[in-house]
């Protein structure tokens, strides 16, 4: 796979999550794949650590 | 019991969970398995506790993906989470808040889960333990638990566990030692038969005491005969080079008495070290956690972190502090001018001399033995200001949780409530009209879920929550709302009242 087929399978999925639409397991281990590949920051933390 | 736990973060959070762990051998027949990062992969292997290490393969994936092998990557993710899969818990407890975390806890199989997790289209905190966790940053003075106890009640309510006697006595010889007997590892140099272990370093600029405040304090160790060892990572190498720069100049300065374990041991070697100390003198480090998980007496210094949350685990640590108001954003990334005011002179004199400091605040842990908490002490024998306000809250969050998840709430219920109460000052006869008022709005919201009558629903919300001061409780409401699937407004409304309903019960509780 490449680079942008990756990106555009994200982006995809990311267009369901924010619509808060459920997502397959596939699609749910290609969206863990991607958070981990993420640079995991304090800002991200307190972020999540907050409520929206 | 098979209990799986989540937390693949940085070696200090990972020992804290550790902590969990132990106490949780305290329960019959519990059997532990943890996720955990690569970086704190060694400590979790050296623990005894623990059935399964599960390593999250991290480096592999990102090693991949920057080779541009995605498929790689996928497949190692898919690979880590289908061997995961075939396991069945009775509990997964998610300790940790970042998104993946979450995403991770979806693709489990278990009877219970607790913490962060995807479900029905949005990230919902399941455990009101871990709600309260989340909220914290909104105000950290509301907050009287360590993590450790958030992390441990969150899971004691999840199985309905029961204090258990040996639980009840283990407490008075809390031995979390025996659970590391795998983890020290004796160094390839010799150490002095008695030492004090002096950890300069920390990940963040705002936890690190200034150098020239650690050069004075080495000295006065010198100068009263103390053995030193100073520990850190190799990248920390620089600050003791600094450091002998800053104490070589004073008089009758020798080498003699001190060892330099800086950047020449593993996690396993530093425990040892650790193990084997009078004492430790550190900042709110991952040192710090490892030291308390062996029970060696901590000495800290704690800026722009709270140690009431993340202090050293376990009775008989000591905590210096110069402000105990921590700002909601923890500002660990530049220097903190409250560590900067804890003076060399004050720290060496209550361990070599044990003078009380003046003027600084000063806290030795302690457990209390009625609840099974971790609490802070001042030398007067006084609890920590955000431990004394509302025991009730406590005791709201041990016996009303209980309560709510047997009981249903219902708006009728929590009306007679408030007639009875009868408030008696004219700001509780505005706080009660309030409380009414929402109540009503709430009935005419499922009765007709207009925007403009949610609107006011919100603003009557935000009113109340300023109105009660209990900001912890109301950003947990927030934070369970933020986790409410949407698809079905009047589903969502009637889940929104529940939760409400609940909120409004702790606040009015503690009022």
């Amino acid at each position: 796979m490449l680079i942008s087929e990756f990106h555009q399978k994200l982006a995809a999925i990311r267009q369901k999550v924010n619509a808060q639409q459920e997502i397959t397991e596939e699609e749910r281990k290609l969206w863990l794949c991607a958070l981990l590949l993420e640079k995991s920051t304090q800002q991200e933390r307190q972020y999540q650590t907050k409520s929206a | 019991m098979k209990i799986l736990l989540i937390l693949p973060h940085n070696p200090g959070d990972v020992l804290m969970g550790l902590q969990v762990a132990k106490l949780l051998h305290y329960y019959p027949a519990v059997s532990i398995d943890f996720i955990v990062g690569e970086e704190s992969q060694e400590l979790v292997q050296g623990f005894s506790g623990i059935q399964h290490v599960w390593v999250l393969p991290r480096k592999e994936i990102k090693k991949n993906a920057a080779e541009n092998n995605f498929d790689n990557a996928i497949n190692i993710t898919t690979r880590f989470v289908d061997q995961l899969a075939n396991q069945h818990y009775d509990l997964s407890a998610n300790l940790f808040q970042e998104t993946y975390g979450g995403v991770l806890q979806s693709l489990i199989h278990a009877e219970v889960k607790i913490g962060l997790e995807w479900e029905d289209g949005a990230l919902q905190v399941k455990s009101r333990w871990m709600e309260h966790l989340f909220a914290i940053p909104v105000n950290r003075s509301q907050n009287p638990w360590h993590v450790v106890d958030i992390f441990h009640l969150a899971i004691k309510q999840a199985l309905n566990l029961k204090i258990q006697h040996s639980l009840q006595n283990a407490l008075h010889f809390f031995r979390p030692i025996d659970y590391f007997v795998a983890l020290p590892q004796k160094p390839p140099f010799e150490l002095p038969a008695l030492y004090t272990v002096l950890h300069i370093g920390a990940a963040w600029p705002g936890k690190r005491w200034p150098l020239s405040h650690w050069a004075e304090l080495t000295y006065l160790f010198l100068q009263d005969q103390q053995n030193l060892v100073f520990t850190g990572t190799q990248e920390e190498l620089n600050l003791f080079d600094e450091l002998v720069q800053l104490v070589q100049p004073m008089k009758g300065f020798s080498f003699q008495r001190i060892v330099k374990a800086i950047g020449k041991t593993s996690w396993k070697e530093s425990a040892y070290i650790l193990k084997n100390a009078q004492r430790v003198i550190t900042g709110d480090t991952a040192v710090m956690h490892l030291a308390a998980a062996f029970t060696t007496p901590c000495f800290c210094l704690f800026g722009s972190s709270n140690p009431v949350e993340t202090g050293p685990y376990g009775e008989g640590h000591f905590i210096l502090q110069n402000n105990i108001e921590i700002p909601e954003n923890l500002p660990w990334e530049k220097p903190s001018p409250d560590l900067a005011a804890i003076s060399p002179q004050v720290l060496a004199d209550l361990i070599l001399k044990r003078r009380i400091p003046k003027n600084i605040f000063y806290w030795e842990s302690k457990w209390n033995k009625e609840n099974f908490t971790l609490e802070l002490y001042d030398a007067q024998e006084k609890r920590h200001p955000f431990q004394i306000p509302n025991t009730s809250f406590q005791k709201i969050m041990q016996n009303q949780f209980v309560k709510l998840s047997h009981a249903s709430l219902s708006s009728v219920g929590l009306a007679n409530r408030l007639e009875q109460a009868k408030p008696q000052s004219h700001s509780e006869r505005s706080h009660f009209d309030l409380a009414q008022a929402l109540l009503r709005q709430l009935e005419i919201a499922i009765a007709k879920p207009l925007p403009e009558v949610l609107a006011l629903l919100e603003d009557l919300e935000k009113k109340w929550a300023e109105a009660t001061y209990q900001e912890c409780i109301w950003e947990a409401y927030r934070i369970a709302l933020n986790g409410m699937p949407m698809k079905n407004l009047l589903d969502y409304l009637k889940s929104r009242q529940q939760r409400f309903l609940q909120a409004f019960d702790e606040a009015l509780l503690l009022f």
